[in-house]
This record gives structure tokens, C-alpha cells and sequence, in this order.
């Protein structure tokens, strides 16, 4: 069974890369504009990824399996397999995550 | 059970805590003297048991401590279980009722809940407000849940967990890799053959290298074999208790980039230049920034002179000079979409109001405190003249000032023992001296002593303070670097006057710091790189010593004797003294750097002296005595005397002190010290000193010369002295005398026909 075994896309280049602010999952500035974001299921239409993404984010990390990573679990990242960011511009995650 | 690929330990674990010490009984277990500390063997678990299995093919080192994870890598079992090649297969192997347990168990968790559907759920107007808030929520106080906190941080992986890989790799490509990396776990699940590595992790801190998390190291081998961007050489593992560490960003390292801050250029045309910011990017490689242009004019000075010495071979640069639109002929007017404003655009830059706006890189950027000197924040405010435009910059200047006065009050340069006075507050006035400063909050003990204790003032309620007569030096402003003394203090200024250019200045307090020397401090921050005491010679052929340094002119003492002041750029070069320079003096003797002369003629007759630089013909010489040169004085060597015989024994062949001393070679004895009586060789001279090699022992002893008596001359002694040399023997002239086999020179030992 494959219950949430897609992978987010990766980032299809290496340069204008950004993170999500929510999920800090990272993909180029191309495709947030075209994708949305994989893990905030927010319209693609409406996502402005300007304004739901940075490109100041710090640290990454190639999630292959989430379910038994230590570090994923540590910058806790648990969600769909994917490339994220450890720390993104200015928000806090904690702040996120309480919500 | 699964039926993964999990050691044996491992399997112990199920529900089962090790206690925090486990290492150490391990390893002492493993590694210990066999017999000792059987309490210890039946204290531990009884898991211990299993691994003592394999004490045998241990290497017995009882110091070494080992952590548990190094010693994996020795264990048998790790071999044994590897043999299976279907064992790689991670997600294959695993059961499909455990895993779908624990997806469960994270869908359960209000973590990954939360992180998961929780947007998805969320309108996307919702959504959006969030997003758009998260700012304004960063403020406030939000109750952290402390169990999840704990759980999430803090923690160390535990055996359970797969550790982390240490993985070197092209610089500048670490991003490449891991999603490199990504690409190829993916590729291969698609076809069935997944990879076994569980994450790969790059941080910022360290670069090159990446971290791959993976139960083995032949995972991790597999995963990055045939990428050429990873090297294959190197895998470190990396200890549990250093994985946390790896996530961690370095809060103190980012910089913030704020609309209106003002930086400073550190590199390029304008480096050194104050800029402000005028425009924040999304991407955070730098940002937009106002300054004052520097053109290349036609008029301009000639970029071939080399004004400063060290920069030899770059050109002078163009100055400082507002934008006018009149002085060149393609200037265009155009629309620049970032700013929303008609700039002018000439040479690929835009230009608006006599401004440069222009985009910078974050490298070339310092913004650490930044503050610009008073005078260019007038020249950012008033842009003067010549421009066309009538109005002044965007900014309102008074605000600017306000804010400007603000910030220079805050970052005063204060040290310990500073001179300080209260401006604000119920203590105005009192003035007192700085014990600590700490961020924003100095402690200050009152010179009053009435009051006993120490103040704690906050930074923007002092002023430094100095007093009428304080020898203070420059540290900022228009003047700096520049020392004097205090004449008159009034209200935050105060009157210097300068030693070197002799002439008065205004300056700040807040600009001044006490120099504890009178002129003879060598300050960092000029750049020409000449210091007090060095001879120099100027471009007209002239040497002279430096008294006294500042920016721009040095305080010489010249060969003729005068004192003068000359600008740096005359000073042709530095002349760096050798040792054996010698030269003559009045009786024909040579003399050289460091010898005790006596002078003998002109105004300074008589006088002792030492000569410290020797400059063709002129002697520059050392005597407390001439306070305003700092003891230096010129003469000519003609007027000087050597003074060697009073200060003892001198090598009387100063220009080749190199030679070998005669005296090396010879064996002499020992007549004071605790090698007293021995007998020794002279093997080495050093000025006054000699290194003898003991006969009596292999040693080699360094003594002074007055230690040691030649054996020549002890064998005179011992005879019968005689005050005459033996050759000159008085004679009544024309007499010849006849006796047979007298001779004159010989020693009275030997016999008379003897010798031949």
C-alpha cells in the first residue's frame, strides 16, 4: 500500500530556489508559480507565491523517508517526501505548528 | 518483530530503556583487564551478556573510551546480518502491516496532523490571512505545548534511529547533490530497487559537505556511488550526540536589511562610502542603495598618479560629486520600475537628484553598526547646489537628523576606564569613570565620593568627558586621527589643539579618547605604514627621523638637525638599518648602530651620546636629555669620538665583525664561575660572549669573555714579571753584546741552542 508515498516535486534547478513559509517545502520560483504548493493545498490560482514563499531560507534537507528520520522528526518535517528547507526567513516554526 | 535490517541490539530495545550510563559500562566491560569489577558485569543489563560474545576479537585497550558508536563498527553481528544482498531493499522488506501501523501512529500524533490537513482544510482565504499575519503572530505570546516541545528538541537520536553520515562534496554544489541525491532515491523506487538512505541534510554552517542519514554506511556508499559530485572516499558517522547540532542555524549570522539603514560599501568603486538603503528585494542576495556618485570627470585628477603607496598600481579614484544632469550628453530620462519614480539614466545606472541607486550584492555590503559621520549625513541631506532639482531628497532632513543623533548616541565607542559624564536624569553633570559596559548599560564609578556604590546609566544618558589639559586623540569625524590637547571644553565639544600641524580643531567628545602617550602612539588606522623612530628618506635626497605620525604629514627630525614637517607623499621610502653600518668618526675609529660615542666638537661638545641611525654622513644620535626630539640629535660623524674603551671590552674591528675572532679555536681555562680551573676550547665568539667546549665533560657552556683566561697568558703569569715586554731590553748604545747564544727573543725555558 502507497498511502502517501507520492513525493512532492523536487526542485527542478539549483539557482532562485525558495521555501514555502508554511510547510518550507523548497522548489524553484517556476514552480511554485505554476504548482502551488504540495503540501498546502491552497488553490493554485491563489497562491502567491511571493507572498507564501522566501528565498531566504537556510539549510536542507532531502527527505526520502519521512517515517523513520531522525531528522525529520527533529525540524519536524512530517510530510510527503520531499526536499525542505531546516529553517526558513523570520518565522518561527513553533509559531506554525500551534496554529 | 519486522524482519528489517536492524541489529541485534536493537531488537533488545522493543519498549526497553537503556539507562544514560550504558556507554560507560560498556566499553569498560569490553575493553577492561579481564577479572576486575565483577559487579559491574552483573549490574549491567543483560544484554551485556550477548555482546561479551565477542570479546575476543576485541583489541584490549582499557583507556581507550570508545563511545558505543565507534564500536559498532567492530561488532560481528553488523557482519553476520549483512550477508543478505535483499536486505538493502528497505521498503520491500519491511511488512506491510508494520508500516501501515505506523502511518497510523503519525496520523494519530497531533503533530503530523496538524502539519498535514491542517492546510489543506484551512479556505484559501484563510489561508491567506494566516500567511499574511504571521508577522503580526510572531509576537505574541503563544503557549508551547510542553510536552511536544520536549519531544521535538533537546533529544538525541536513539539507537532506534538511523545516524548520520559525514559526506564530502564539490564546494558549491552542496544543493546540487541533495537534490541529486533526491532525484536518484526517486528514480530508483520507480523501478523498484529503492535506495536505503532515509534523508540527506545540508546545512549552511558547513560547506562541502553533506549528511547523510542511513542505518549503514553501505548505504550510504550505494546511494553515492556514481555521483560525481559527491566524493566517494570519505563517510564519517557521526556520534548521537552531535546530529542535533547539525540542524542547527546560527540566528546571530543573519543580517537584516531594513528600508532607510545605512551601511557601508566594503569593496568595488566605492568602497569605504556610506550608502543608505532605499529598497529591500524579495531575494536576499542584497538590496538597493542610495549614495553619492563617484564620475570620472574630464577634468578629473589623472588616474596614473599613485596616491597611496601600498596601492600601488591602482588608480586614483574619481571623488565624491552629485550628479549633474548638464555635464553629460546621453542622459536619459527613464521609468524605473522598482523605485516607481522618472530616474535619469546615464552609463547604465540610474540616477535621481545627484543619488546613485544602485543594486548590491549582501557580500559587498557591512551593515553592523553602521554610521555614517556627521558630514555626509548632511551631504545625503542637503545635496547642495548644483543639481536641478529644487526640492531636497525624499527624506525629511530634520527627522534624519533626529534619528542620525540617536544612533551616534547609542554606539559610542566606550572603553574601561573612560571619562564619562550623566547629560540626562537626576545625576547631570556627574562625572565619573567607566568600570564595565555591557550592551547598552555602562557602570560608572562617580568620581564624587559620596556616593558609593557603582551606577548602572544606561548608554544614551552619558557623554564622554575630558578635561582641560587631557591629551586625547581623534577616533572619528573630520579630524580623525588626529591628537592634541584639550584647550577649552564646552557644552559636547571641545577645542584641540594639534601637536603635529600645530593648529586648533573643533571636535565631538564623543569623537575623542585619551591617548596615554604625547604623540608617540602608532595608530592603526594610518595607512602609509611608517612608524616613530624610523629613518626615512624624503624625495629631495633628505633622511630624517620620524617623531610623529598622522594621516597625512610626519614630524621629522632632519639630517641637518631641524625639525620639520612633511607630507607623506615626500617620503621617498623607509631606510631599514643593518646592523654592521659603520662609519667613521673623529680619530679614524669606526663606529657603528648602538655604540657609546662621546661628542667632541660643535654646540653639543661633551656630551655622551649613543648612536642609533648612521645616514652617510650625519649621525643620529640618543641623548635623554634633548626632550623635544625624544632624545634625538644629529652630528656630523667628524664631531664624534668613539667611547669604547670605557664600557669594557669592545671588538676593535667593527666593520667586520663577521670575521672570526681569534681568540676561536684557542684553549683557554676557566677562572670564574662553577666550571672554575677546567680547561676548555673556544668554539664560537659572540660579541662579549664566548662558547666553550668543557674538555671534561661533552658539554658546551657559554660564558662572557672576563670568565676566561687564555693558557698563553696564565703560563706568563706564573713566571717571574717583568714590567717590560722582554724585547725591548735596555741597551747602552753600540754595545753589541757577544755572549754566545744570547738571544732576545726567546723564553728563558728554553735552551740556548735549543729550538733549532
Amino acid at each position: 500500500m502507497e498511502i502517501s508515498q507520492e513525493s512532492a516535486t523536487l526542485p527542478d534547478s539549483v539557482k532562485k530556489l525558495r521555501a514555502c513559509k508554511i510547510c518550507r517545502l523548497v522548489k524553484s520560483a517556476s514552480q511554485f508559480q505554476g504548482q502551488g504548493c504540495d503540501n498546502c493545498k491552497i488553490g493554485k490560482q491563489t497562491f502567491e507565491f511571493k507572498k507564501f514563499t522566501t528565498p531566504k531560507f537556510s539549510g536542507m534537507i532531502s527527505l526520502m523517508d519521512p517515517t523513520f528520520s531522525f531528522a525529520a522528526r527533529y525540524n519536524k518535517l512530517n510530510l510527503i517526501p520531499g526536499v525542505y528547507a531546516i529553517e526558513v526567513e523570520g518565522v518561527q516554526e513553533e509559531e506554525i505548528y500551534q496554529e | 518483530m519486522a524482519t528489517r535490517n536492524r541489529t541485534k541490539k536493537e531488537d533488545l530495545e522493543d519498549g526497553f530503556s537503556l539507562p544514560d550510563d550504558y556507554d560507560e559500562v560498556d566499553n569498560d566491560e569490553l575493553f577492561g583487564d579481564g577479572g576486575s569489577d565483577f559487579e559491574e558485569e552483573k549490574s549491567a543489563p543483560k544484554s551485556n551478556k550477548r555482546l561479551k560474545k565477542t570479546k575476543k576479537s576485541r583489541i584490549k585497550n582499557k583507556r581507550r573510551k570508545v563511545k558505543e558508536a565507534n564500536v559498532n563498527q567492530f561488532f560481528d553481528e553488523f557482519a553476520d546480518e549483512d550477508d543478505d544482498e535483499e536486505e538493502d531493499d528497505v521498503g520491500g522488506e519491511i511488512n506491510e502491516e508494520e508500516r501501515q501501523k505506523i502511518y497510523e501512529r503519525y496520523d494519530q500524533n497531533k503533530f503530523g496532523q496538524r502539519s498535514k490537513n491542517m492546510y489543506a482544510e484551512m479556505s484559501e482565504d484563510d489561508l491567506e490571512d494566516y500567511a499574511k499575519n504571521l508577522e503580526s503572530k510572531y509576537n505574541r505570546d503563544v503557549e508551547l505545548d510542553p510536552e511536544e516541545d520536549d519531544e521535538a528538541r533537546n533529544i538525541y537520536p536513539t539507537r532506534a534511529d538511523p545516524t548520520l553520515w559525514l559526506v564530502k562534496c564539490k564546494q558549491g554544489c552542496e544543493r546540487e547533490a541533495c537534490v541529486c541525491l533526491m532525484n536518484k532515491y526517486l528514480h530508483l523506487k520507480k523501478q523498484g530497487k529503492p535506495l536505503s538512505i532515509i534523508s540527506a541534510t545540508i546545512s549552511d554552517k558547513v560547506q562541502s559537505h553533506l549528511y547523510i542519514e542511513a542505518y549503514k554506511e553501505v548505504h550510504v556508499r550505494e546511494a553515492i556511488r556514481g555521483l560525481n559530485l559527491i566524493f566517494q572516499r570519505d563517510c564519517i558517522r557521526i556520534k548521537n550526540e552531535e546530529t542535533a547540532s547539525v540542524f542547527e542555524i546560527d540566528k546571530a549570522s543573519k543580517i537584516t536589511l531594513k528600508k532607510g539603514q545605512w551601511v557601508k560599501l566594503n569593496s568595488g568603486l566605492h568602497s569605504g562610502d556610506y550608502a543608505k538603503v532605499v529598497g529591500v528585494d524579495d531575494s536576499k542576495d542584497g538590496c538597493y542603495l542610495k549614495l553619492i556618485p563617484r564620475i570620472k570627470t574630464e577634468t578629473g585628477p589623472d588616474p596614473r598618479i599613485v596616491k597611496n603607496r601600498k596601492k600601488i598600481g591602482m588608480p586614483e579614484r574619481a571623488p565624491l560629486k552629485f550628479f549633474n544632469k548638464e555635464e553629460f550628453s546621453d542622459v536619459v530620462e527613464k521609468y524605473n520600475g522598482m523605485f516607481n519614480k522618472q530616474m535619469l539614466y546615464w552609463n547604465r545606472n540610474y540616477y535621481r537628484k545627484g543619488f546613485l541607486y544602485k543594486y548590491f550584492n549582501i557580500k559587498n555590503i557591512e551593515t553592523d553598526n553602521v554610521i555614517p559621520p556627521r558630514a555626509i549625513l548632511e551631504k545625503f541631506l542637503r545635496p547642495g547646489e548644483n543639481h536641478d532639482e529644487v526640492d531636497h531628497s525624499d527624506e525629511d532632513p530634520e527627522e534624519e537628523m533626529e534619528k542620525w543623533k540617536k544612533l551616534a548616541s547609542e554606539n559610542i565607542l566606550l572603553t574601561k576606564g573612560d571619562k564619562i559624564k550623566v547629560i540626562s536624569g537626576e545625576l547631570q553633570n556627574l562625572t565619573g569613570k567607566v568600570i564595565a559596559i555591557e550592551k547598552k548599560v555602562v557602570t560608572m564609578k562617580p568620581d564624587i565620593e559620596d556616593i558609593p556604590d557603582n551606577l548602572d546609566l544606561d548608554i544614551s544618558m552619558i557623554s564622554k568627558h575630558f578635561e582641560e589639559g587631557d591629551h586625547v586623540y581623534v577616533v572619528e569625524g573630520e579630524y580623525e586621527g588626529e591628537k592634541g590637547m584639550i584647550t577649552k571644553v564646552k557644552g559636547g565639544r571641545c577645542i584641540i589643539f594639534s601637536d603635529v600641524k600645530q593648529r586648533e580643531f573643533i571636535a565631538f567628545l564623543n569623537n575623542c579618547k585619551l591617548s596615554s602617550q604625547v604623540a608617540q602612539l602608532t595608530s592603526s588606522n594610518i595607512e602609509h605604514g611608517y612608524n616613530v623612530f624610523d629613518l626615512i628618506v624624503t624625495t629631495k635626497r633628505m633622511a630624517g627621523i620620524v617623531l610623529a605620525i598622522e594621516k597625512e604629514s610626519l614630524k621629522i627630525l632632519t639630517q641637518n638637525g631641524n625639525v620639520q614637517n612633511i607630507d607623506v607623499n615626500d617620503v621617498s621610502n623607509k631606510v631599514i638599518q643593518k646592523n654592521n653600518v659603520s662609519t667613521l668618526d673623529h680619530d679614524g675609529n669606526f663606529v657603528s648602530v648602538g655604540d657609546p660615542v662621546r661628542v667632541v666638537e660643535g654646540p653639543n661638545k661633551n656630551l655622551k651620546a649613543i648612536i642609533r641611525n648612521i645616514h652617510q654622513n650625519s649621525i643620529f644620535l640618543y641623548n635623554k636629555e634633548f626632550l623635544e626630539t625624544f632624545g634625538y640629535f644629529v652630528e656630523n660623524n667628524k664631531n664624534i669620538a668613539m667611547r669604547g674603551e670605557e664600557s669594557g671590552k669592545r671588538n676593535m674591528t667593527a666593520p667586520n665583525n663577521k670575521r672570526r675572532d681569534p681568540l676561536i679555536g684557542k684553549i683557554v681555562t676557566i677562572c670564574k664561575g662553577e666550571y672554575k680551573g677546567f680547561e676548555a676550547r673556544v668554539v664560537d665568539t659572540i660579541e662579549r660572549t664566548v662558547k666553550l667546549e668543557l674538555f671534561f665533560k661533552s658539554k658546551i657552556i657559554q660564558l662572557r669573555k672576563s670568565d676566561i683566561i687564555e693558557k698563553d697568558k696564565i703560563q706568563e703569569d706564573k713566571r717571574p714579571v717583568k714590567m717590560e715586554p722582554r724585547h725591548v731590553v735596555p741597551k747602552t748604545p753600540a754595545y753589541q753584546p757577544n755572549s754566545p747564544g744570547y738571544s732576545y727573543n726567546n723564553s728563558g725555558k728554553e735552551s740556548p741552542n735549543g729550538g733549532l
